[in-house]
């Protein structure tokens, strides 16, 4: 397992250690430092907040809660921290936003793929899809991270406002999914026919390469 | 005036001298601060300091086995750290001169006659 992922682990583990309201408290500062940068890696701040849990463990012991041992502010404590801490280097920041889009646009072009229509000549592929597709999850994630980072510490009295969120996410996912239908199957743009049998040649490929790299990251999870 | 105030000041200086006495973890250090009298110091305030001072480069850290439990993230200072404290301690000498003659001052002249 590799650190960004041990620290994690060990965080969910440790927390299962707090009291219900102590939880709460790192559950919001978690989620809120883990939506400020969307596409960059969150492993020096999930670092951070190990180290700042296992001290709460400690101060649990002499009788203090989290609210008094951070303070009743988390919100002005956590945004101290991320005006503090060091900027990641542009070549790392390129990497991860690199490795971040990579993904998506693999996960998008799988399942489009395999979902493209088989026609008598061949696979026909929805050019403007493979394009438009992961633009649109891009901005859903872009979105919904950026609404979870401004609603955690939102103060809402109202039941409308208190839901807000959820109904405001709910949305963007209904447009993300509808943008997505929209572009995958209507016969808009310009199609291409992959023809026979490069396209069972193809699909064949993308699932071995699929399979090895999910058995690799088995092995190496099981290995470390 | 708060006290508050006056600590926020020189906190970055006790924390510095503190770690300079061993290496520490966040929990330890605010022991330590609390048991000389910062009792009102709380996470909030400490560990965005702590990530401040890493990035400036005073502090460094390093992941260690604890004899409870998973590894902790402990702080040492850095050559650029000492060299920081001796500035702060040479400044805070200065001040304390500075302010404990003005107090003398104003507590030993007379009342001003109405």
């Amino acid at each position: 397992m590799t650190n960004p992922n041990r620290d994690l682990t060990t965080i969910n583990q440790l927390k299962r250690q707090l009291s219900p309201a102590d939880r709460k408290y790192i559950d919001d500062l978690q989620v809120y430092l883990n939506t400020a940068t969307v596409f960059y890696s969150n492993a020096p701040i999930n670092a951070q907040l190990l180290a700042m849990l296992q001290d709460l463990l400690n101060a649990n012991q002499d009788g203090l809660n989290a609210a008094e041992w951070f303070g009743h502010d988390p919100q002005s404590m956590a945004d101290e921290i991320l005006r503090q801490f060091p900027q990641p280097q542009w070549r790392a920041k390129l990497r991860d936003l690199a490795g971040f889009v990579a993904l998506i646009i693999g996960i998008s072009w799988f399942s489009l793929l395999l979902s493209s229509q088989k026609t008598p000549q061949g696979l026909q592929l929805n050019l403007l899809a493979f394009v438009g597709v992961p633009i649109v999850e891009l901005i859903v994630i872009g979105v919904a991270f950026k609404l979870l980072h401004r609603t955690t510490y939102q103060n809402a009295h109202s039941f409308f406002h208190r839901h807000l969120p959820v109904i405001l996410m709910g949305l963007i996912f209904l447009l993300g999914v509808a943008a997505i239908l929209v572009t995958s199957l209507s016969p808009i743009g310009v199609t291409y026919i992959l023809p026979t049998p490069w396209d069972t040649v193809l699909l064949t490929s993308i699932i071995l390469v699929a399979t090895s790299c999910f058995a690799v990251s088995l092995y190496w999870r099981y290995h470390s | 005036m708060k006290q508050t105030q006056l600590i926020k000041g020189v906190l970055e200086g006790c924390v510095l001298a503190i770690i300079a006495q061993k290496e520490v973890y966040g929990y330890d250090l605010m022991q330590a601060l609390k048991h000389r009298g910062f009792t009102t110091i709380v996470g909030g305030t400490l560990y965005p300091l702590l990530v401040k001072l890493e990035r400036n480069g005073d502090l460094a850290s390093r992941t260690k086995p604890s004899p409870a439990g998973p590894n902790r993230k402990y702080y040492r200072l850095t050559p650029q750290g000492t060299q920081t404290l001796t500035e702060f301690s040479q400044q805070w000498t200065q001040l304390k001169g500075n302010v404990d003659q003005i107090l003398t001052e104003a507590l030993t002249h007379d009342e001003p006659q109405p």
